[in-house]
Formats: C-alpha cells, structure tokens, sequence
C-alpha cells in the first residue's frame, strides 16, 4: 500500500525540502515507521527513546484523527494520505467545510458587510438549494447563486436550449442551441464559480420523484411557468416542510413571495384552484419581455440568500406584484387560509396528487378526437375549398408574426363578447400558438351551442411544422 | 433606577489587563535551597494570557495614529493567544477583527475566537504560524484599504506595553532583588521589553531567553528563531544566555505545576520554568523572575496529562 505523507514545514530540512512523501505499510504505524527507518533525524523529532510517537504529534488519516480511529494499528489503503500535525490540543485538520484563503478573495465584498461577514458566507456556503427550471427565472437565480457562493445547488430541468430562449434566459449562450439547458447551465456556473457543487436532475419534476428530489435541499425555487409544476412543487415543499421561494412572469409583470406553511401561507392559500386550462396564456403564448425574468429572478435570489442568512424580512405572508411598464412595486398581504387543502387547519392533501388533472390538463381533460383536426387534415379542407372558418384566439402580437391565411381573429379574452360575430351553422377551425388556449375557446363554444367547432391540435406550431415550414415562428 | 453601587464597581473591562500577581513557586524548588522562583501569572488578565498586554498596546497606539476606525478591520495572524485577545478588545471597543490560525491551534481556543465574534480565517496546518504569518500579510497588500494590519512579530507596540507594563511591574513587585529575567519567545514582545528596561534599571540583572530545542516541537505560543521567520521586533542581542527546551520536559513541568502547586498553565509557562531550573543547577541556584503566559484550561484535551505521577 503506498501512502502519502505530508511533512509540516519544520520537518521539510530533512525530505529533501519535499512537503511530503510516500512510503509502503498496511497500518499508520508501519508507514510511519518506514518513512523514518532510513533518516535517523526525522524519527529523533517524531519518536521518542522508547520509540512512541511524540505525544504533541496528532497524526491524520485523510481527514480523521486516528486517535478516534484506531491509534496506530489504522489500516491505511493505497491513495491515503498522512498528516503529521504538530499540536497542543487535538485541532482538526479538516478541510471542507473552513474558509480558505480564496474564499475570501472571492467573497471580499460580502465579507464588508456585518450582516454577511464570515459566518454568513459560511452559512452560504453550507446552504443546499434546489433551483426548479433552468429558464428565465432559472437563469438570473443560478448566475447570482453561484457567484454569491451557494455552496450546493441542484437544478431540475429535462429541456434544450432552443433559440428562442436566448432572449431572456440569459444563463445559456447562442453556441449552447440545442443542448440540455442542465449541461448549459452547470458549464456558466463552474465559469463563475467552480467550487460551486451541482447536482443534476436531468428530468421533469413529478408527483412521483418531487419528494426524494427536494428533501436533500434547505430551500426550494420554483422557476417554473406551469400550473401543474408550481402545485407541485408547493404541496411537495408543505409536505416536507422546506421553503418555498416562488416567482412567476408575464408579459410586463411578475409576482414574487416566499412561501413556508410554517411560518405563512403557502401557494394553494394564495390560490387554492387553478384556473381553467388555457385561459392565463403561458410566456410561450403571451409573450415575456426579456428583462422581466432577470427583475423577478434577482428578487427571488435575493430572498434567498436572506433566508439562508437568516438576515432582514423575508417575503413570507407578502406578495409582491411589479408591473414593468408603469414601474411600480405593489406589496400585498397574504393570510393562512384556515381552509387551505394543504397547509390548514384540516389538510385534505396529504401526499402528492395527479397535478396535470388537478389542473385540467389530464388525459381525461384533452378534447376529444372528434373536437380536434389535424394540421394535414385542415390543409387538406381548405385546398379543397372546403367551407370551413378559421379562428385564431391569439393575441395581436402573435398575429402579426404569423397566421394561417384567410383566419378570422379574435383573442381567446374577447371571444365571449365577440361570439355573435360566427355563426352556429359554420363548420369552425380554432387555433392558438399550441393548442391550449383554443382547446379552451372550443369548450366554451360547444358549452353555447356551436356543435361544428373543432380544435387544431399543435396550434399553429404544428401547422408550421407540417403544412408551411417557411412560416415565421416565435 | 436605583445606582447607589459600591464605591469600586464600574470598572471597565479592559482596565483589567496587567498588574498581575507575581507568584512564588516553592514546592517547585523546595529540594533547592539557594533557588527561588517568582512567575508573572499572566492568565490572570481578562483574555486570559500574556497577550492582552500586547494587544490592547497595539490596538491603542494604532487608534492614535488613525489607523483604526471607518470600519477597518483589524487583521493579524497569531497562534491563539494574541488573536483572543484581538477578539475580546475589539468586542468591547466595537472594532472589526480577523485572524489567521493555523488550522491544528487548540479547539478551545477557536471556540473562544467564535464566542467572541471575531472572523477566523485558518491557514495550513503544516505551516504552523509563519503561514498563517505569510497568508495575513499576504492578505493586508492585496487590500491595504480594507485592513488595518496588526502585524504583531514586527509592531513595537508590542515589546513597548512589556517594557511600560510588565517590566515596570516586575520591578515594583521585586524591587529589584533577582539574579535572572527568563521568558519564552514567541513574537519575542515579552523578552524584548522587558528585557530592554532592565537593562536600563537593573543591568546586571542577567536576561534569558527561552527557545523549543527544534523547530518540531508542542510549546504553543513559542518559536524556534532560527527555523522561523524571524519576529522584527525580537532583539537577541538583550540575551545573556539561552536556553533550549524540550516539549516533554516542559509539558513534565506543567504537570507538577498543577499538581504541586495547583497552578493550571500551558506548556510555554513549563517551558520557562524548566530553563529556570536548568540554569539554577548549573550555576548553583540564584533567585529567577520568569513569565507564565497563559493558563491551562485550552490545552486540557492534551495527550500529555494522561500522564500520572
Ligand atoms: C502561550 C504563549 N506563550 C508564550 C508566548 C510568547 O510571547 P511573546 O510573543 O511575547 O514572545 C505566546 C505568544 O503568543 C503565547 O501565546
Ligand atoms: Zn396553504
């Protein structure tokens, strides 16, 4: 078994001026006494006459005092390594979890501030969090993380970068189209910060691994932008009893808070029921301004790293709403709802749900195939010159970008007033960006008495895809 | 309220530094009748050890020159001793301090920097006090404005609180009438001090100087000089003799020290007392002045107590 020793500077004069050196044995003892067979003066300062280690001498295996092991009689293996440690009292040659020298080069600026100092960024630096989503949220939080000197962070996320990405997820870079955001994401953090240590969960976060993937962390951050994802990752956190740092984004305005059901209210206090499927367009449909993730994101980290440190009022109990276009920071109060299915007085949750059915998105929630046409089916008809109305429920914006030709607009919001302007008698095409908000728009229809109204499946994406590839996408 | 205290309360804290007891150690020599020795009992101070003396005479002079305050951060490396007592005036004055330690200095003693609130930064444990000494040093150029460097080895604050302080004590204490002044070095602050009023007082009072036998060795606190970086402040030309120790024979001492004369110190004060004895039979006894620089209760998870005698 060849061991390394490593020499404390006094010693050196008689190595060779070597800071360490290697020797064969299967215990410390026989190590030790190897090193010192063939060097009369190193084993004068380490022996005594009766051939005992000096007892000033504190001899480390790796990390552990053997004395704690056993003595001299540890067995060593073939990589160890062998401090020998002059010392009073029994001080810990540990490493790990001390503040090293470029610790505090790095955290200098932290270090001013009486309310991080050193055992603030100790505690930084000990601190697990789990940041869910590597996106537009995702990205601001991991960047200012990392730099700030989490010491552990986990990152779920199972997407590619995709282009039209780049604009706000600023985490990821134009060479980085088309690779796992996870991969992406850890490559930018090790740039700022390699002694960083992440943990990958390169999957989507579900009912049925949310628990084992959370329960190793301190504090969770949703960056996420689905209903079915942010129930989840609420009820998950009550259940477990972790932090919740929540931010969601739209358009122009985001909302951020903290939820921790046992110091406040959480999610489903806020909003017990999702609302119907389709009617709040996601950022995909409704669009995002680029910044508004990084606004909402640093908020969140900034939570963050007040929970960690224990310093300041955190968000909890308080929704903080931003509107961008009128600049404005609006705070509201939030209350425990008694009544809250999860985290109330009589909890009806109590272990994760189906959140896609919760949400309206489950199989049994989907039209239909007799409600839904396909991309090819619909190019086929209107070739034919078939009679059939076309519907987009997008917003302007969209519209702009793109649309099937000869469509009649009017947005998903406005169809309960606009209704009169189609007719019953019509067979009608609904589409939207991907086939959500117009599965909703035909569900409304047929509620009021449109029997001939069917859905595109895929929305426009899809017949991009399929029927006109020189379509401009978004 | 009700402030009718008695006529003493009120005493501040560090008004509590110095003027400690000069003990007698007599079990220690009972079998030697023509030697005595007197010990400072420097863990009587606040912080506990020697080093009060030093630190509150550096911190003082530097808030007179300006070099404290506007949120500066006094800095030093130290093997413990100093860095408690940096610790503890900073905490009362309000100042900001940050230690380099080696990372093996007795728990107790990082214990004691943590209570206290101070900021520790642990340097390699190989490298004992001169790399902690390297790393603070190193530390302060990289950001001159942020930090003001103690720098203890080199600060003459240092030796100048043991030459207004300690010596000034020793003298009142003794009037005088001792053959030998023996003290550890470790920053050199007490021999150096000390040693220069006696010169000026008591000449022919003979100054010894006090070294572990090898630059491996347990006495904390102390430094072997010519395997060290040497201490700027140290001035060996004050010795009229010398005298090696090693840390068994020392630790031997600190042993009977508690145990004969129920007196609990570290192994630098065993140190001391054994060159004082070493010299008393090799010149036939005489009359010794040494210092105890701390106590013992840091150093009780030591191996060498389980030694029974
Ligand atoms: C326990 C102990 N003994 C002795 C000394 C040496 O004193 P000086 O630095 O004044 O030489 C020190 C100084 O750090 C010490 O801590
Ligand atoms: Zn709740």
């Amino acid at each position: 078994m060849s061991v390394k020793v490593m020499i404390p500077t006094p010693l050196r004069p008689y190595v060779g001026n070597r800071d360490a050196v290697t020797a064969d044995g299967a215990t410390v003892d026989e190590v030790l006494s190897n090193v010192t067979a063939a060097n009369q003066q190193l084993k004068r300062h380490l022996f005594d006459d009766s051939g005992q280690l000096r007892n000033f001498v504190n001899v480390y295996l790796n990390d552990e005092d053997i004395r704690y092991l056993q003595r001299g009689t540890t067995p060593v293996h073939e990589g160890d390594t062998i401090f020998l440690i002059p010392s009073i009292a029994g001080g810990s040659s540990g490493a790990g979890s001390d503040f090293t020298y470029d610790d505090i080069q790095r955290y200098s600026r932290h270090l001013l501030l009486p309310e991080v100092g050193l055992s603030g960024q100790l505690k930084l630096k000990r601190a697990k969090v789990l940041v869910i989503g590597a996106g537009g949220l995702g990205s601001p939080l991991l960047l200012y993380l990392a730099a700030a000197g989490v010491g552990t962070i986990g990152i779920v996320d199972f997407d590619v970068v995709d282009f039209s990405n780049l604009q706000r997820q600023v985490i990821h870079s134009e060479k980085d189209v088309g690779r796992k955001k996870i991969d992406s994401a850890e490559e930018r953090i090790k740039g700022i910060n390699p002694t960083v240590k992440i943990i990958k969960f390169e999957e989507r976060i579900t009912s049925e691994n949310a628990l084992d993937i959370i329960k190793n962390f301190d504090i969770v951050i949703d960056g996420t932008d689905n209903f079915p994802t942010r129930y989840l990752v609420n009820d998950a956190c009550v259940l477990l009893g972790k932090t919740n740092v929540y931010g969601s984004i739209y358009r122009f305005e985001g909302q951020v808070s903290v939820f921790d059901a046992r110091k406040g209210p959480c999610y489903r206090c806020l909003y017990e029921n999702p609302p119907p499927p389709g009617l709040v367009p996601s950022c995909a449909e409704g669009g995002v301004v680029g910044v508004l993730p990084g606004i909402i994101g640093t908020i969140q980290a900034m939570e963050t790293i007040k929970l960690i440190l224990g310093e300041g009022e955190p968000l909890i109990g308080r929704l903080v709403l931003f509107d961008a276009m009128k600049m404005k920071f609006k705070e509201l109060t939030l209350r425990k709802n008694p009544r809250c299915p999860v985290c109330g007085e009589n909890p009806t949750v109590h272990e994760l749900i189906d959140y896609e059915e919760f949400c309206g998105l489950g199989r049994g929630n989907e039209l239909s195939d007799d409600l839904s046409i396909s991309a090819e089916e619909l190019d086929r008809k209107l070739k034919a010159k078939e009679p059939v109305v076309v519907l987009d429920v997008r917003e302007p914006q969209e519209w702009e970008i793109n649309r099937i030709d000869g469509s009649l607009f009017i947005p998903v919001n406005d169809l309960p007033s606009r209704v009169s302007e189609l007719s019953t008698a019509d067979e009608i095409v609904v589409y939207c960006k991907g086939g959500q908000r117009s599965s909703y728009a035909v569900r409304f229809m047929r509620d009021i008495g449109f029997k001939k109204v069917r859905n595109l499946t895929g929305g426009i994406v899809e017949w991009a895809l399929k029927v006109d590839p020189s379509m401009a996408r978004y | 309220m009700r402030n009718n205290l008695a006529y003493d309360a009120g005493w501040s804290l560090l008004s509590r530094i110095g003027n400690t007891p000069l003990l007698a150690l007599r079990k220690m020599t009972s079998d030697m009748p023509g030697t005595r020795i007197y010990a400072k009992a420097e863990c009587f101070n606040p912080g506990g050890s020697v080093k009060d003396r030093a630190a509150s005479k550096i911190i003082e002079d530097a808030e007179k020159q300006g070099l404290l305050g506007n949120g500066r951060i006094l800095l030093d490396a130290s093997s413990g001793n100093t860095a408690i007592a940096y610790a503890m005036i900073c905490a009362v004055k309000g100042y900001r301090c940050r230690l380099v330690i080696p990372r093996n200095v007795a728990r107790e003693k990082i214990e004691m920097l943590t209570a206290y609130g101070a900021d520790l930064v642990l340097s390699d444990p190989l490298e004992g006090t001169d790399g902690a000494q390297r790393l603070a040093r190193k530390m302060s150029e990289e950001e001159p404005e942020l930090y003001f460097y103690a720098d203890q080895y080199n600060n003459d604050s240092n030796w100048r609180a043991h030459y207004e302080g300690t010596a000034v004590e020793i003298v009142s204490q003794t009037r005088g009438h001792f053959d030998y002044f023996v003290a550890g070095v470790g920053t050199g602050g007490t021999f150096t001090g000390v040693s220069r009023y006696l010169r000026e007082v008591f000449p022919e009072i003979k100054r010894v100087s006090v070294e572990p036998d090898g630059p491996f060795h347990g006495l904390e606190g102390l430094k072997r000089m010519d395997a060290s970086i040497r201490p700027g402040i140290y001035d060996d030309t004050l010795a009229d003799m010398h005298v090696d120790v090693t840390t068994e024979e020392a630790q031997g001492a600190v042993r009977r020290l508690a145990r004969q004369e129920g007196l609990l110190v570290g192994p630098s004060s065993g140190a001391a007392v054994v060159a004082c004895l070493k010299i008393a039979r090799e010149h036939g006894g005489g009359s010794f002045v040494t210092v105890f620089p701390d106590g013992g209760q840091k150093y009780l998870g030591e191996k060498f107590w389980e030694v029974k005698e």
